[in-house]
């Protein structure tokens, strides 16, 4: 079988596994229940049964702010990882070289990880107040995604770039082709799973932002923003429509990007092996 | 010119915010608004009543059991994924472990309400068993499902990265140690415990900030009980309007959770943490 099935018991492998399952169970079985009591003919948001129904489903698909804030959040979300994996991208091409503040930078970058949320949200909301701008989506919200998205482009473009053997890319230069094309032609095939990983990680991470967006926001709404507002005043089987739909959008963004990325994989199959081979 | 546009945005919207904090906490907030007159009265008001620091020491009591416990459940669940299952399935469990991630943390934190509420499905399904004869008011609404509830958020944030740790960890050093007669016990102690350290610091660090700043899940499942500091500084930006105030324990708040990363990462460097590429 495995490395350490030699040096563990099987009743140490049988252990292992039962744990994990019962974790894996763990794990799902909330979100499954959510969904299942979406189909819930009956108005509160637990049981009993009141019988199949789609109505929670036909209403949230007529309900035009809920139709309304998913489209911001999706707008909103698709700026944001374009806008965050061209920054981050910036950044790892650079912190290959030694420059002046580069370790300043590498650690601006992880500060954000190292902040409660709400922290950086008041603050943020603080400072857009004492400069006289008024909250909303495109100007704070998406300041304040940007910040929070960023190093997570970073970390994932910054292993390819680091990983692509610099050496390659100066035998281009010398033999006469342009930064451009250098970029173009070499680095970028490398390093595109890393921007694909990075824009996919922005997108959901942006599109499901809740807390900082609630400061940052004013009076207009992402899909998370309404869906708080209708779980905190009239919880019903709605909101686990509106859940299960949203869910469904995060997981197939997600299975598309993957599907991409594997066929990519597949198609180059010889330009993938030289720089993941470690 | 590549890290330009980068650098300013993190000098206005991470070091400018931050700045802003610590001067507005300086100040105080009256009925009429701001009075610009510089005090410490903020400072001297968080130490002057008991209620802020027990309030603070809650929490960090809070996110750390979270931390602990996510952790532990993490552990042996990357060990199985890493060493124990095999190739075939790999894949699939992997991308299991993944998918919540992909999950907005509000909808996970809702999907326990249909759950543990008073109609919810345990008191239901208890309740036809003839276990218990009213609902459970236990079940939600206190400290006990806050921690639930975010153990549940966060065990990805533990899990990944212990894994992708304890993936990099070479069999024949599992498979040497094992021939030469180590039990398993020695083989985690010296082997797979220090080279899973920097998952093992990453994760309890993510896990740590996020639980320590949380504000949806104490809001919506911990009632009066269960509510953490996060909670107490959105309410100074909401209803009460009292921006110095929030800011002064936004400070607590920040100078508390960067002194318990300092602490893990004088163990494991955050440069090996984050940017092992």
């Amino acid at each position: 079988m495995n490395a350490t099935s030699a040096s563990l018991s099987r009743n140490a492998v049988g252990a292992f596994g039962l744990f994990a399952v019962a974790v894996y169970f763990f794990l799902y079985a909330p979100v499954v229940t959510m969904v299942i009591l979406s189909f819930n003919d009956s108005i509160g948001i637990g049981l009993p049964w009141g019988g199949f129904t789609t109505r929670w489903y036909r209403e949230s698909f007529a309900n035009t702010l809920a139709i309304g804030a998913f489209f911001n959040s999706v707008r909103l979300a698709v700026v944001v990882s374009i806008v965050s994996t061209t920054l981050g991208l910036g950044v790892a091409l650079a912190s290959r070289r030694i420059f002046k503040g580069k370790a300043l930078v590498l650690n601006a970058l992880i500060l954000p990880l190292l902040i409660p949320g709400i922290v950086l949200a008041v603050g943020q909301i603080t400072l857009f107040n004492v400069m006289g701008f008024l909250p909303g989506l495109w100007g704070a919200t998406l300041l304040g995604h940007l910040v929070y998205t960023v190093p997570f482009a970073f970390l994932n473009i910054f292993p390819r770039v680091h990983r692509f053997d610099p050496n390659i890319e100066a035998a281009a230069a010398d033999l006469g082709a342009t930064p451009w094309v250098v970029f173009r032609t070499i680095l970028l095939p490398q390093i595109m799973p890393g921007l694909i990983a990075s824009l996919l990680f922005c997108f959901t991470l942006s599109f499901d932002e809740f807390t900082r967006t609630l400061f940052l926001i004013g009076s207009e709404n992402t899909l998370p923003v309404y869906f708080w507002s209708i779980i905190l005043t009239d919880p019903s089987p709605a909101a686990s429509a509106i859940a299960t739909l949203s869910v469904l959008f995060s997981l197939s963004v997600i299975g598309g990007g993957l599907l991409l990325l594997n066929l990519r994989r597949r198609k180059g199959d010889s330009d993938a092996t030289p720089v993941g081979a470690h | 010119m590549q890290v330009g546009p980068a650098v300013a945005l993190f000098l206005v919207f991470l070091a400018a915010p931050l700045t802003v904090t610590i001067g507005m906490s300086l100040f105080r907030t009256t009925i009429f608004g701001v009075d610009w007159t510089l005090t410490l009265a903020n400072y001297a008001k968080f130490f002057s009543e008991w209620l802020y620091t027990d309030l603070l020491l809650k929490s960090l009591r809070m996110a750390a059991t979270i931390t602990v416990v996510v952790i532990l459940i993490s552990f042996p669940v990357a060990f199985w994924l890493a060493k124990i299952v095999r190739p075939g399935w790999k894949i699939t469990l992997l991308l299991l472990i993944f998918a919540p991630y992909w999950v907005s943390y509000v909808i996970r934190t809702y999907a326990w309400m249909p759950l543990l509420g008073r109609t919810g499905v345990v008191n239901y399904v208890l309740m036809s068993l003839g276990i218990i004869d009213a609902p459970l008011d236990v079940l939600l609404f206190n400290e006990f499902s806050v921690q639930l509830v975010m153990v549940y958020i966060f065990l990805p944030f533990g899990m990944v990265p212990l894994y992708l740790s304890m993936d990099r960890i070479d069999d024949n050093l599992l498979r040497a140690a094992a021939d030469l007669g180590s039990t398993p016990a020695s083989i985690f102690r010296h082997i797979v415990l220090p080279l899973s350290a920097p998952g093992l610091a990453g994760g309890t660090i993510t896990v740590f900030v996020l639980a320590i700043g949380s504000y949806v899940t104490p809001r919506l499942v911990g009632g009066p009980s269960g509510i953490m500091f996060g909670n107490l500084i959105a309410d100074q930006f909401g209803a009460s309007f009292n921006w110095s105030w929030g800011a002064t324990l936004s400070i607590f708040l920040v100078t508390a959770t960067l002194a318990i990363v300092a602490l893990i990462s004088s163990r494991v460097s955050l440069n090996r943490i984050f940017l092992q590429p």
